[in-house]
């Protein structure tokens, strides 16, 4: 790595993020004995990857300056979806596709309604937030669905490798390979980056951002909608409150990734390593027994802190810079108002 | 601007009066009523401005005097409390003082005359010379409306302007606009006045009627900072000039001590070779083609034809539609009627556009041009990444060595082609735009006052860059509010006027009194 290369890294949100990782497990381990154990790691993976599934969709749609609040919602809804027609002998694959497209359609909803009439995401996925989970209460009202086919539930604890890794594991990890490959290598990715970073460079640049970010609305609810899958056989029971609150979560591990709430910025790596430190501060907490409402005030105190980092990285750098430069002035070394050119 | 200020501590200060060298009263003249001395300004890892000067005294028009990029913005703000300088320091009336915020430099009665007048549209003139200290009358105070209109209208006539006080200010032109801030300037019986590029957009006319109105606060005893940078306008207005360039303070002289090329020598900092140098080649084939296009309330009844080889000019002022209609022609903008077809095949969309030949370099470089934080690299590539990439995967290596190849034949200076332009100076992070641009290897090529902004050495490289590409057999339209530069380079020359064209001429034709006139008066419409 180059000097400026590293002087990059070393001032990236990302680097923060690994740092209060260590720092996540060097505590957590301290508090307690049995959170330094492979099958609870295997529990933190399995705990987190409904979570982690969402935001590798939540990355880009931050990047490009949008952001879905309805993601657990649209949970709700599929799960209700999936379990109202898996209960009732509809063939398994035919209720995973109708629950998938119940997703894809939610995200359509999301994304026609930001392009369509320009209206702000937080205002539309807050209203489709609602909405989403008034229909699911509307389908199901306050009973929990737990007749669910056997070949489906439990895929928590179908193994792929060893007693440590299971197939959700998998899936998973090549959704995450997918998704950083997508962002980072692809021309797709790229058209993100500009589309988040300077819109109207891209419209002029013959990027149709406005289908971008539909399609990236889309994979959001497809994607939620897989997460409910997940759940839904792991807790092998659905109800209309599946899923609820689960978006703090999510953008929580998002932002604290280092993606710009401003758009422009933001890699699927850093969402991973969040993804980790939440993980493992969500462990250490059920290790403690900290009672939930307190786990909610851990969580939401993160997500300040990711914003709070954010503009404190960004200022570092910036002062850095004035330093070296205001340094040379003070020297009297000779300079131009832009040391490139 | 949204800059963070570090809070500076005592030291800090201490250090920076220490370095500032102790310079006294100038041989006996009067103690300027505002001075800058050894004010610098650091942006990130870019020095805006290095250890200038700056003395204002009352009753001169000041000029001061930069290309983009010289600084003259930076001092500005630092003058009017938007920033506060690194180095340095400001004196009223011999006076250290810190301008923390713009209102501590109104208290010290400093005024400021904005490029965009900020004005609250939808209020009365009135309350706008007033905002903030309305005459007020009764118990519990209420606004003094009356005493406040009559007021507003002594002001004005001060001024010589006969405005409605009552009338709302979003009903209003440019250039009353401007009247209204002056007035609200001279009702805080303001002492110094900057008026930033304030001539922009207005007509000849309208430029004669400010200045008459500039010299009359002058010989009241205002000190006047006049930022500009069309020289005649110079010479004819200031008393004194200050150049700054590449933030730093060249000369503060009386104007009579200047002649245009000694201003153009401080500006630029050497002797400037030939601008405009124009190779004519006979046209080729009709390549662009657009007819009756129309955006309502915006253009109408557009006719525009482009031939290999040639360049056409589009001049025109501020806001008469030029833009707009490049917009449309390369499909950005919605059109209400008319076609675009370039060599026969018709235009809808951007993508259309792009793949037939058209490009189209855009008027405002940071927002429509380049993705000011991503690397050149990859600006370079977008509107090719298909071409570039293979099956949708990115191959950085190509992109780089894309970047490489028009950056060299532009003579681009960047550090390296993954640089972020944010850090480029104006000329280069243009130079990034055509080579973004040219990289499609277009037939048709729009730009959109493509040397705006750009210091006079990238000037001449885009003007002999533009005569190469016509030279080759580009089509070029040329959209350009600098005069000169329309008329030495265009083959033909079209006028628009509140969203029509007004006048079509030819190159042997087109003198700046023909422009002017079908720019700004009410002319016959000329058949295109």
């Amino acid at each position: 790595m180059s000097s400026r290369a590293a002087r990059r890294f070393a001032f990236s949100h990302e680097a923060f993020t690994v740092v209060l990782l260590v720092v996540a497990v060097v505590v957590v381990t301290q508090l307690s004995p049995y959170f330094l154990d492979a099958q609870n790691f295997s529990q933190i993976a399995t705990d987190s990857l409904e979570i982690g599934l969402i935001a590798l969709a939540m990355t880009p749609l931050i990047v490009v300056r949008e952001i879905d609040l309805s993601v657990g919602s649209t949970l709700g809804l599929a799960a209700v979806v999936f379990g109202e027609l898996a209960s009732h002998d509809v063939p398994l694959l035919a209720a995973v596709l109708a629950t998938v497209a119940t997703g894809a359609l939610a995200g359509l909803l999301n994304g026609l309604l930001v392009t369509r009439f320009g209206l702000s995401s937080i205002v539309v996925t807050l209203g489709t937030m609602a909405l989403f989970r008034g229909l699911a209460n509307a389908i199901v009202g306050d009973q929990t669905i737990t007749t669910l086919p056997d070949s489906f539930t439990a895929s928590d604890t179908r193994y792929a490798i060893g007693t440590l890794v299971t197939i959700p594991h998998v899936l998973f990890a090549l959704a995450a390979l997918a998704a950083a490959l997508l962002l980072h290598r692809s021309t797709v990715g790229r058209r993100i980056f500009f589309a988040g970073s300077s819109p109207d460079v891209a419209t002029h640049s013959g990027v149709r951002v406005d289908r971008l970010k539909v399609g990236l609305f889309v994979a959001s609810g497809t994607l939620a909608a897989i997460a409910a899958l997940f759940m839904t056989s792991r807790l092998q029971s659905v109800r209309a409150d599946t899923g609820s609150g689960l978006e703090l979560l999510v953008l929580t591990v998002v932002l604290l990734g280092g993606a710009d709430i401003r758009g422009g910025r933001g890699t699927i790596f850093g969402t991973l390593v969040a993804l980790a430190l939440v993980g493992v501060v969500r462990s250490g907490m059920a290790l403690g027994d900290l009672p939930d409402q307190a786990r909610v005030a851990v969580v939401g105190g993160l997500l300040l802190l990711s914003i709070c980092a954010g503009v404190a990285i960004e200022a570092l750098r910036r002062r850095a810079a004035e330093r070296r430069t205001t340094r040379r002035i003070r020297g009297g070394a000779e300079l131009r108002p832009t040391p490139t050119t | 601007m949204k800059r963070r200020e570090a809070p500076r501590t005592p030291e800090r200060r201490e250090e920076e009066k220490d370095h500032v060298p102790e310079i006294e009263g100038r041989d006996g003249a009067a103690v300027p009523v505002l001075e800058a001395r050894a004010v610098s300004k650091v942006f990130g890892g870019t020095v805006a401005l290095d250890h200038v000067d700056l003395s204002l005294r009352a009753g001169e028009i000041h000029a001061l005097l930069g290309e983009n990029g010289a600084g003259k913005s930076t001092l500005t703000r630092i003058l009017c409390g938007v920033h506060r300088p690194d180095t340095g320091e400001l004196r009223v009336d011999g006076a250290v003082v810190d301008f923390h915020t713009p209102a501590a430099a109104q208290e010290h009665d400093i005024a400021i005359l904005h490029q965009e007048p900020s004005l609250f549209g939808d209020l009365e003139v009135a309350e706008n010379v007033f905002v903030g200290r309305q005459p007020k009358h009764g118990r519990p105070p209420r606004i003094d409306r009356r005493a406040m209109r009559a007021e507003a209208a002594a002001l004005l006539a001060e001024l010589g302007a006969e405005l409605d006080p009552a009338a709302r200010v979003a009903d209003l032109s440019l250039a009353e606009a401007q009247l209204v801030e002056m007035a609200g300037a001279l009702s805080r019986r303001a002492r110094v006045l900057i008026v930033d590029e304030p001539t922009a957009a207005l007509t000849p006319g309208e430029v004669g009627d400010l200045f008459r109105v500039l010299r009359g606060l002058r010989d009241r005893g205002v000190a006047i900072l006049f930022i500009g940078h069309r020289l005649e306008e110079i010479f004819a207005l200031a008393d004194r000039i200050t150049v700054l360039r590449d933030g730093r303070f060249v000369d503060s002289r009386a104007a009579a001590d200047h002649d245009e090329a000694s201003l153009i020598r401080a500006m630029v900092g050497r002797d400037v070779a030939a601008l405009h140098v124009r190779t004519r080649v006979e046209p080729g084939e009709p390549l662009l083609q657009v007819r009756g296009l129309a955006r309502a309330g915006v253009f109408e009844a557009v006719d525009l034809d482009l031939r290999s080889g040639e360049i056409v000019g589009l001049a025109g002022l501020v806001g008469a539609g030029r833009t707009e209609v490049a917009r449309a022609v390369f499909g950005i903008d919605r059109r209400d009627a008319g076609t675009v077809e370039l060599a026969g095949e018709r235009l809808r969309t951007p993508q259309q556009a792009m793949r037939a030949g058209l490009a189209f370099v855009p008027e405002d470089r940071q927002r429509e041009g380049v993705a000011v934080e991503l690397p050149i690299a990859a600006n370079v590539a977008l509107p090719i990444l298909g071409r570039v990439a293979f099956h949708g995967w990115l191959r950085p290596g190509r992109e780089r060595a894309l970047a490489r190849e028009w950056g060299e034949r532009l003579r681009l200076k960047a550090r390296d082609v993954e640089q972020a332009p944010r850090e480029l100076s104006g000329g280069n992070q243009q130079k990034v735009v055509l080579a973004k641009w040219l990289a499609t290897r277009p037939r048709v090529l729009i730009l959109d006052e493509p040397t705006r902004g750009v210091d006079v050495g990238a000037k001449v490289e885009i003007h002999r860059l533009i005569d190469e590409l016509a030279a080759a057999g580009m089509a070029i339209l040329l959209i350009s509010s600098d005069l000169p530069e329309v008329l030495a380079l265009s083959d033909r020359v079209l006028v628009m006027r509140e969203g029509r064209v007004t006048a079509a001429l030819h190159h042997a034709e087109a003198t700046p009194e023909r422009v002017m006139q079908a720019a700004t008066a009410e002319a016959q419409a000329v058949a295109a």
